[in-house]
């Protein structure tokens, strides 16, 4: 089998799959090879095709380092959203994506660990991040009544277009960045 | 201070947000915070939106209390009791140590805001279910089937053909109706009572007042006591015949 066969397979298989991604398991299993290498090389080629073909209105998001999504190119987008089907509400509030960013950053966390950053109660904002599987459950805490711990997800990944979290932006730590952050630009 | 009476509750998502604008509001130092002037600020503003949503000034509420409680130890005379000497210390530390990590949250809360709206310019579809597989007829969860599918419409025209004669022959309507779960029940009932294990299907509709609905019923019910293994039905010869498999109440 060529370069191209696989490449041809490749991109259908990413179709297939659609929104749950495709990983470099399915891949090895699909193709019958251990060859990662190979497998990078296909990968990379379909996503340069992608972004040099003008006249194709795909690309191919990688998130979670292995993970890969057929995915409509972003600068289209306004031309879907008169579509009835594609819903805007699915945005996150603000206060859910500081209970994410908490848990991102300081997970494995307790829900209660978040509470005490945020000052709120964040019961319900758990259970809907649950819900839409951006946060799991990671054990349990040491803490007496030993809490459940929480972690980001890999559809958190998926959801924000992150490799891992080593890709977050660094948080300001030492004392010396906090003293003047207080203050207004 | 004016400009607070335009501010919204619902602009925050919690009690350590709003502090944070209010301190940034007066740019100074978190370091050098009065907390008394905070203290005073906040509960100002919660005092001119308590007639809000209980729901969400509440959790400010809790904020505002525990302000109080701070801005009481400051006003209180230093010398009360030695152990206490640091408490209020210790606790503008504790407040000023979330303001601190509440903050540093709050700076990347863009960065996931930016990711997120160029996120939902991708769309993508959902996973494709391929249905090629056949499973075979000896792999179905079902019983093996051996009646002749045929041969069971045969009989349900006859029933159709005599109910229609009878209708013709009578001349009345038949208002009755009776659920397939009722007919079940009373095909039970006759098995049990007559003390027989099989009956053919043609003389079991015999059984029944004739009416279109009253036939449908009683192959639904039929159907549904198989699918419930009281019943099994088997093809003999030309007949289709129901055969009690267990009792039920």
């Amino acid at each position: 089998m060529d370069f191209n066969k696989k490449m041809a397979i490749v991109e259908g298989l990413l179709f297939v799959n659609g929104d749950e991604g495709t990983s470099m398991d399915d891949l090895k299993f699909i193709l019958e090879t251990d060859d990662e290498t190979l497998i990078e090389q296909i990968i990379n080629s379909l996503i340069e095709k992608f972004q040099n073909d003008e006249q194709s209105g795909l690309d191919i998001q990688r998130f979670a380092k292995t993970k890969f999504r057929m995915i409509t190119k972003v600068e289209n987008a306004e031309h879907y959203k008169k579509l009835t089907n594609v819903k805007t509400e699915a945005k996150l509030s603000t206060a859910s994506i500081e209970t994410l960013s908490i848990v991102a950053y300081r997970g494995p966390i307790t829900r209660q660990g978040v509470e005490q950053i945020r000052g709120v109660n964040c019961e319900s904002i758990f259970y809907k991040l649950k819900l839409r599987n951006l946060i799991t459950e990671a054990g349990k805490s040491e803490e007496l009544g030993k809490p459940t711990l929480y972690k980001v997800t890999e559809d958190f990944l998926k959801y924000f277009n992150l490799n891992s979290l080593d890709d977050l932006p660094k948080l300001k730590e030492s004392i010396s960045e906090e003293s003047d952050i207080f203050k207004r630009d | 201070m004016e400009r607070w009476n335009q501010v919204e509750l619902s602009n925050f998502s919690g009690p350590m947000d709003l502090l944070l604008h209010m301190i940034k509001d007066k740019e100074i130092n978190i370091m050098d915070v009065n907390l008394l002037d905070l203290s005073n600020q906040y509960l100002e503003y919660i005092k001119k939106v308590l007639e809000l949503d209980i729901e969400i000034a509440s959790e400010y509420l809790v904020m505002a209390a525990y302000l109080v409680e701070i801005k009481t130890k400051l006003l209180i005379p230093k010398e009360v009791v030695e152990v206490d000497s640091n408490y209020e210390e210790e606790q503008r530390e504790e407040l000023l140590a979330k303001l601190l990590e509440y903050h540093k949250i709050k700076e990347v809360t863009d960065f996931f805001k930016d990711k997120q709206t160029e996120g939902l310019k991708a769309f993508s579809k959902p996973k494709t279910l391929i249905k090629i597989t056949k499973i075979d007829d000896d792999k179905l969860p079902l019983a093996p089937n051996n009646v002749d599918m045929d041969k069971f419409a045969q009989i349900f025209l006859r029933a159709i053909e005599k109910s229609k004669s009878k209708v013709m022959e009578t001349n009345t309507l038949t208002t009755t109706e009776v659920s397939p779960e009722e007919i079940a029940q009373e095909i039970k009932d006759y098995l049990i009572k007559n003390n027989i294990s099989s009956i053919k299907l043609e003389d079991l509709i015999e059984e029944k007042e004739f009416s279109l609905r009253m036939l449908v019923a009683t192959f639904l019910a039929v159907l549904d006591l198989a699918s419930k293994n009281i019943i099994s039905i088997y093809q003999n010869a030309d007949d289709v015949i129901i055969n009690l498999i267990r009792e039920e109440k």
